[in-house]
């Protein structure tokens, strides 16, 4: 788990080019978007192709899809609870 | 209504200019050029990492320009109005987000699949709600720029312009970015809005 939320927190840094930033810096329960890293609408569909290219995960339920997406710590979480 | 050339900022050939004084130089990329701009002129902006490279170069000569303004903000948000050109459109970054359709479409390049988002980057930064106009053309030009600025301060809703031609192909790049304002708006720097002194801004 550990694991997976570091590789995430590099993933992110590196698709929405957040130059300044550094996995270290990240809170893995902030909230991703509005406070915390502060991103926004466009960074969560990078998110998105993010989940499909590297894991191979879709997300069809925009709920589903919220709650996973509330901090990096969630989005282990889903990403552990789809790949079993 | 006679008008001036307030200032203005050209990056070219490793070389950037602000009002015809030679500020810095380095023989390296653009991506590195800028970024060692952006540090030395405290250009900053919380989204700056995440635009495409002609936002990134038109915003950054925008930014010092207006920064040396500094009474260019005395004006009201929809009294400025944006007049700006280049060649390639936003074809360096069509590029780029064509790639990215052999897997998955990147969102956040194709937001900036238009050249006129440099504009919209520059103007929600600055609060600049006036008229917005991009031009394609081959080479800049006095024409391309003189009649529409000069039609804009005629309707009297524009009192004041940033213009420029910005443009960004993989390594070749030139920027041009002025700013044009009534007399009565006295700068250091003034030169009269003429077809004449306009050519001379891209010699």
């Amino acid at each position: 788990m550990e694991q997976l939320i570091y590789n995430l927190k590099e993933q992110i840094i590196e698709r929405l080019n957040l130059t300044d930033t550094k996995p270290a810096d990240v809170d893995s329960d902030a909230p991703l978007f509005d406070e915390g890293l502060g991103l926004d609408s466009i960074d969560a569909l990078e998110i998105i192709v993010l989940l499909q290219q590297v894991y191979g995960i879709k997300i069809t339920n925009a709920e589903e899809g919220k709650k996973a997406m509330r901090s990096v710590k969630t989005l282990a979480e889903y990403i552990i609870e789809k790949k079993g | 209504m006679k008008k001036f050339i307030t200032g203005f900022c050209q990056l070219k050939n490793g070389k950037f200019f602000l009002n015809g004084k030679n500020l810095f130089e380095a023989d390296i990329p653009i991506d590195e050029f800028l970024q060692q701009i952006v540090t030395k002129f405290e250009v900053k902006h919380p989204r700056f990492g995440k635009m495409d490279r002609l936002s990134k170069l038109g915003y950054t000569c925008a930014d010092i320009l207006l920064q040396s303004l500094g009474n260019f903000k005395q004006h009201q948000p929809y009294e400025v109005s944006l007049v700006f050109a280049n060649s390639s459109s936003s074809l360096d970054t069509d590029f780029r987000f064509q790639k990215t359709l052999e897997s998955i479409a990147s969102p956040a390049l194709f937001v900036y699949t238009l050249p006129n988002i440099m504009l919209a980057e520059i103007c929600i930064k600055n609060g600049f709600k006036g008229e917005n106009l991009f031009l394609i053309s081959d080479v800049p030009e006095a024409n391309l720029f003189y009649e529409p600025i000069n039609q804009l301060f005629i309707q009297q809703t524009t009192k004041a312009c940033l213009a420029g031609w910005v443009e960004i192909l993989g390594e070749s790049y030139s920027c041009t970015i002025f700013t044009v304002e009534m007399p009565e708006y006295k700068k250091e720097y003034q030169i009269e809005f003429n077809y004449t002194n306009i050519n001379r801004l891209f010699e």
